[in-house]
């Protein structure tokens, strides 16, 4: 038995299954929901837009744990990042008529290049000064993104976004579409991350966000490596920008304030940083939180302000009794 | 054949404001050989480290290293400590000092001839430019990786430089670059049966745990080993990195005399390759007197006198009641 395990783990690599915990988790709150609910059986498209919510939470759950969950960069600015790939992605696809992949291109290319605009400048600031940068970054591209109105048209948003379109072959139009689409998308950056996580590169940026000292001492230059982590961070955190332009088809600068930056870092701070598996925990609650307090048939507008203070209680809870999350490797204390 | 430098020093001074921690130090190290750096507290001693590391900025003085430019595979008899003499793989006679080379019997069956020494001026070079030309150090403290396990933080330790960055791993150049490795360095340089580099760092850190001793406890997370077991493993880390000069600071600090003795012995072991060198900075004088090194004086700042035996320096009465306050 054991013989056969070990050989089912050599054509199998285990952690992939985390791929299958969202699509489990939301069948399986969307059957207990609708088995205590007095209407029953509801749409099957609210599961299916959670889904893809949950799977664009955790793209962006595993670009910000690549720069702080690894490398030790506490970022709040990763809903800048999430907000300027939307609006390229929409510029790509409304304006320049390119496809839907070579928007994406073009938002990953645009994130990285910001990125490193921001990094390069910041990226040897010491702790708390780094963070003020990074909210500072933040700040400047929600204002640019809320004033700049001939582009973006400000607080009245873009409605229309196009659905995309997959080399002419495949229109992207029902939401299970959008759960494959998100799915595809989610495959790359965890195939990605799954090979971060047991590489040199990873080793040298656990390194980093352990003991930077140490990490120069052994011949790494720190400042180029927090800058690669950086950009391909922003990167990563277009995937989900992408697909929550085309998804919502109507984007306004107010999904991507400070705000959203910390409810991005809130999904490792409460799943866990530095593995594969702390980001999945953290999206899925995150996401079914609200979703939870839905369900207990709250008024609209108490559950959005319960919902901060639920995730600022079970923050200041986990920081005292489980400074890792619920699943993370990296001890925050 | 005279000995080969490996860091030389030449009027190196630093102060933090007014204080003049190091003043105008000279010193020169050869190739092959341990000395220690003895002293008072605050005498600079880890300054000089910090210093030659590229760790903080110098305010004068010239740091020079002399980096091996390493040539074909050579076999051969040894002559002496890392000299060998015999035939090149290629053919044609040789007559040098030899890298990681295998010795049997007396008879070095691979290694690499050392073609000619670069003299490198590294006084401006940063701390991970220093790092990469061959100088590696150990910190005060341990200074571990703590959220890694133990081989984590000995398989970090080899610098591959080449795929350190978020492109390279995607890409599928590992078993070129695992050959390169091969070839250069390390005590798997001739192993067949390493099938890619993630295997090759695994093996060469299951090596150097094994020669420090802590190979059983490979799995474990660093912050579960005890202060004298970090030790060792920052001793294996520093190992795994292949530098040629290793710098320890204060490695029997905390430590009990049963591992005290296995570091005098891994010291020993480093050494006997002939193309490592060892400068560490001790207040234990039993594990110096264990390895017969050379010490280097340190006192305010300064070396009044070259490197001398242990027993020259404590003979004088001034260091006796400075430094060992009898």
């Amino acid at each position: 038995m054991s013989q056969l395990l070990l050989n089912t783990k050599k054509i199998y690599n285990w952690k992939y299954s985390l791929l299958f915990l969202p699509l489990l988790v939301t069948f399986l709150f969307y059957l207990f929901t609708s088995l205590f609910s007095a209407s029953g059986f509801g749409s099957i498209n609210y599961p299916l837009h959670m889904l893809v919510m949950i799977n664009i939470y955790i793209i962006l759950g595993f670009s910000i744990n690549l720069v702080t969950g690894y490398t030790g960069l506490l970022s709040l600015g990763h809903g800048a990042f999430y907000g300027i790939s939307a609006y390229i992605m929409v510029l790509g696809l409304m304006v320049l008529k390119v496809p839907f992949f070579l928007a994406l291109i073009l938002a990953i290319v645009f994130n990285m290049a910001i990125s490193l605009l921001v990094s390069l400048p910041s990226i040897r600031l010491k702790h708390d000064y780094f963070i003020l940068a990074v909210i500072a970054f933040q700040m400047v591209i929600f204002t640019i993104l809320y004033n700049w109105t001939s582009v973006t048209r400000g607080p009245y948003g873009i409605p229309g976004i196009p659905r995309p379109d997959i080399f002419g072959l495949w229109h992207v139009d029902e939401t299970w579409e959008y759960v494959v689409l998100s799915y595809i998308l989610l495959i790359i950056v965890f195939v990605y991350f799954a090979k971060v996580d047991s590489s040199s590169f990873g080793r040298v940026i656990k390194g980093i966000r352990d003991d930077e000292l140490v990490v120069s001492s052994m011949g790494r230059n720190v400042n180029l490596m927090k800058a690669y982590v950086f950009a391909v961070s922003a990167g990563i955190a277009a995937f989900a920008g992408a697909l929550f332009a085309t998804s919502a088809t109507y984007i306004d600068p107010t999904s991507f304030g400070l705000d959203e930056s910390i409810f991005i870092i809130m999904i490792i701070f409460i799943g866990g940083s530095g593995n594969l598996k702390g980001v999945f925990w953290g999206a899925l609650f995150v996401e079914l939180l609200p979703e939870i307090l839905r369900f207990l048939q709250m008024p609209d507008a108490v559950a959005a302000n319960l919902r901060q203070i639920i995730f600022g209680l079970i923050i200041i809870i986990l920081m005292r009794f489980k400074p890792t999350g619920f699943a993370g490797d990296y001890d925050y204390d | 054949m005279t000995k080969q430098h490996i860091l030389t020093v030449k009027k190196l001074s630093k102060s933090f404001g007014k204080a003049k921690v190091l003043d105008n130090i000279k010193l020169s190290l050869g190739l092959g050989d341990i000395y220690a750096i003895i002293g008072p507290n605050g005498a600079g001693k880890t300054t000089l480290f910090n210093l030659v590391t590229g760790v903080i900025e110098k305010d004068q003085g010239i740091v020079t290293y002399f980096k091996n430019v390493n040539g074909g595979g050579v076999r051969g008899r040894v002559v002496s400590g890392g000299v060998v003499r015999g035939r090149g793989v290629s053919g044609g006679g040789v007559n040098g000092r030899v890298v990681n080379g295998r010795v049997v019997n007396g008879r070095v069956v691979s290694g690499r001839v050392v073609e000619r020494v670069e003299k490198v001026d590294i006084t401006n070079k940063r701390a991970y430019e220093i790092a990469r030309l061959g100088i590696g150090r150990t910190f005060q403290g341990n200074r571990v990786f703590s959220n890694m396990t133990v081989m984590e933080n000995v398989m970090f330790a080899r610098q591959l430089v080449e795929i350190e960055n978020p492109v390279s791993i995607i890409k599928s150049t590992h078993k070129k670059l695992l050959n390169t490795f091969k070839n250069k360095s390390g005590p798997l340089a001739d192993e067949k049966e390493v099938k890619n580099l993630e295997d090759f760092l695994r093996k060469e850190a299951e090596y150097w745990l094994d020669f420090v001793g802590l190979k059983e406890l490979a799995d474990n997370k660093a912050e579960e080993l005890s202060y004298g077991q970090q030790k060792l493993l920052s001793i294996a880390r520093l190992l795994m990195a292949d530098s040629r000069l290793l710098l320890f600071d204060e490695p029997t600090a905390g430590v009990n005399p049963k591992y005290s003795s296995r570091i005098a012995e891994i010291f020993k072991k480093i050494v006997e390759q002939g193309d490592k060198t060892i400068l560490f900075i001790e207040h234990d004088m039993k594990f110096i007197k264990k390895l017969h090194c050379k010490c280097l004086y340190l006192e305010d700042g300064k070396c009044p006198w070259p490197f001398f035996e242990l027993e020259v320096i404590m003979k004088n009465p001034d260091i006796r009641r400075k430094f060992m306050g009898m």
